[in-house]
């Protein structure tokens, strides 16, 4: 079995990782041969020679990281073509996730969408698992094509064994087709400021939600994410209300965070939230309404106002460590 | 102008998960007092769209593809006050969703824009908005939170990781829409829900509408199960006044090792 890892140029060192773990999974116990293509000019050979694939290729004129998905489809489809894997994987962020469908639908794949784990059936077919109703439930699905095309949930696949292989990097010679023109960046509004880790690093992560009821209430949550090294996050429903900046918003565009902690505060926990902090170790859940579905996916659950709680923790904790 | 909007009905997450199980024979999902609604980010979608035609002027047609049942989600997309509404009747059995939205598109002759939600809360592929894209030969916007400007170019303002960025895109195109504070669905005035309740809902056979549909890549594989899995996480309750609340909870978060995992270098 042809299975081929296309790392775009978003694809920092961690995902590419991780997908390439998704891929020695999906190769145990097969005959199987694992080609990595390469398409960003941030795409080095230490990279390459890291990776631990069979074949690696690079492009003869490698995509640069403001590339629109567009180009890049292209790209993988003839990819596709000169190469002719069975399986094909991507990594599930906002790249991945639309051009993985377009790539389907041309190739007649079939398309496994933010797959988090892969089960050898007992005949030895390969079965993709992947959640559902936010991970509410997991589904199992068998793919009757000859290519799958499969995204990765990120943070999914954070272990896997290696083989060591030390693969020559191969040139690619797919060059670009000049962009459609249909689609043109006008403006890339300056990030957020923020201080401390981003959320998809952060150990920690103390996030706040409806239940905050200000924006003012994150003030203390700020606090508490400073005292822990952490991050602060939000609910769809706080960024709704304008309390905070949506680049704050846990779940949000795919994201998914990992953190050893994650502090709920008066999150309800809705079904994209709760999906997107599946990969955290530990979720404490804070919250007035026993009820609260957040309840059911955390380890530890306070049923408490945050105004008493929050300041009383910060107490706690800083009276320790000081 | 025309602009199409992909409605899906969904389990309305926040009024029935209590006894939320799959069913093992069929693979679906099985909860007493079932409510369904319009998807969350169809809704938003909807709300872009209507946000555009009452600023620039357009006509907005909800679309949706499901059972007869289905049309409760055009409704109260009539009542937000939505142009049109066409529901494609499908047993499931038919074309793919995506591919019975293109021939809908295309039957009421195309349009300027066609906007999706940028996942929904059941299966979550995402995979309509792109796929669609693909079935109309249309360039794709992702994570669009407002649309401006008209007739020979519009101007998407869409999220992205690290803010927002602005693209400049030709007509016809499809986006997929997230939310963002400027485009909170309204909440329909109760005489419009009346008045929905009584609107004409357009319905297009799948059979007719599709006649010999490709085999999507839907059809390409199949469900071998579908479960509700068994977590290791048993909410541990911690009850008290706030002040022994909160020292049981620093004790706890001090007996975790925060960041050790990432020290040691070897995830988990």
């Amino acid at each position: 079995m042809k299975i081929l890892v296309v790392a775009t140029p978003r694809d920092h060192r961690g995902r590419l990782e991780e997908l390439m773990n998704a891929a020695h999974t999906a190769a145990r116990g097969r005959a199987a041969e694992i080609h990595l293509l390469g398409t960003g000019d941030n795409f080095d050979d230490a990279t390459a020679q890291a990776a631990g694939a069979d074949w690696v290729y690079r492009l003869s004129t490698p995509v640069s990281g403001s590339f629109y998905p567009d180009t890049l489809l292209d790209i993988v489809e003839r990819a596709c073509v000169q190469l002719t894997p069975a399986l094909l994987f991507l990594t599930g962020d906002t790249v991945g996730l639309q051009l993985a469908p377009r790539l389907a639908v041309r190739t007649k794949a079939a398309y496994i969408s933010g797959c988090c784990g892969v089960e050898l059936a007992a005949s030895g077919r390969l079965d993709f698992v992947r959640p559902i109703y936010g991970g509410k439930a997991l589904e199992v699905l068998a793919s009757a094509a000859s290519l799958t095309v499969v995204t990765v949930k990120p943070k999914s696949f954070l272990n896997g064994e290696r083989r060591p292989a030390a693969a020559q990097v191969q040139t690619l010679d797919i060059s670009l087709t000049s962009p459609s023109g249909a689609i043109t960046r006008v403006q890339v509004d300056a990030p957020e400021e923020r201080v401390g880790p981003d959320l998809e690093h952060a150990p920690v992560i103390v996030s706040g939600g409806r239940g905050l009821g200000s924006a003012e209430g994150f003030a203390g949550l700020h606090r508490l994410a400073e005292i822990l090294g952490g991050a602060v996050g939000a609910s769809r429903a706080a960024v709704d209300a304008g309390w905070i900046a949506s680049t704050f918003q846990v779940g949000q565009t795919g994201t998914t965070v990992a953190p050893d902690l994650y502090i709920a505060i008066g999150i309800s926990g809705a079904v994209q939230h709760v999906a997107g902090i599946g990969a955290a170790r530990n979720i404490v859940a804070i919250n007035t309404d026993e009820e609260a579905p957040i309840f059911g996916v955390a380890n530890v659950g306070v049923v408490a106002d945050y105004r008493g709680i929050i300041p009383a923790l910060i107490d706690e904790l800083t009276e320790k460590t000081t | 102008m025309q602009i199409f909007v992909c409605v899906k009905q969904a389990l309305d997450w926040n009024a029935s998960t209590k006894d939320f199980r799959i069913e093992p024979a069929t693979h679906q999902v099985a909860v007493s007092f079932a409510r369904y609604r319009i998807d969350q980010f169809d809704e938003i979608a909807l709300e872009v769209a209507l946000q555009y035609r009452d600023r620039v002027g357009a006509q907005v047609r909800a679309l949706t593809v499901g059972p007869a049942e289905a049309d409760d989600v055009l409704r109260h997309a009539y009542a937000m006050k939505a142009d049109q509404a066409a529901l494609v009747e499908s047993t499931g059995e038919e074309a793919s969703t995506v591919e019975l939205l293109a021939a809908a598109v295309r039957h009421y002759g195309g349009g300027a824009i066609v906007l999706c939600g940028r996942t929904s809360s059941d299966n979550g592929t995402g995979q309509t908005g792109p796929a669609l894209a693909e079935f109309l030969r249309a360039p794709f916007v992702a994570n669009v939170v407002q649309i401006e400007g008209g007739e020979n170019e519009w101007l998407c303002r869409c999220e992205t990781p690290s803010g927002y960025e602005v693209l400049k895109v030709t007509a016809p195109f499809v986006v997929s829409v997230t939310n963002a504070d400027t485009n909170i669905p309204r909440v329909p005035a109760m005489g419009d829900v009346m008045r929905a309740h009584r609107a004409k809902i357009e319905v297009l056979a799948a059979a007719t509408l599709c006649p010999s549909p490709s085999a999507a890549f839907a059809q390409r594989m199949r469900v071998v199960r579908r479960y509700v899995p068994v977590t290791a996480r048993a909410c541990r309750r911690i009850d008290g006044a706030p002040q022994q609340q909160a020292k049981a909870l620093a004790q706890y978060i001090r007996t975790l090792s925060i960041g050790a995992r990432r020290a040691e270098g070897n995830p988990r």
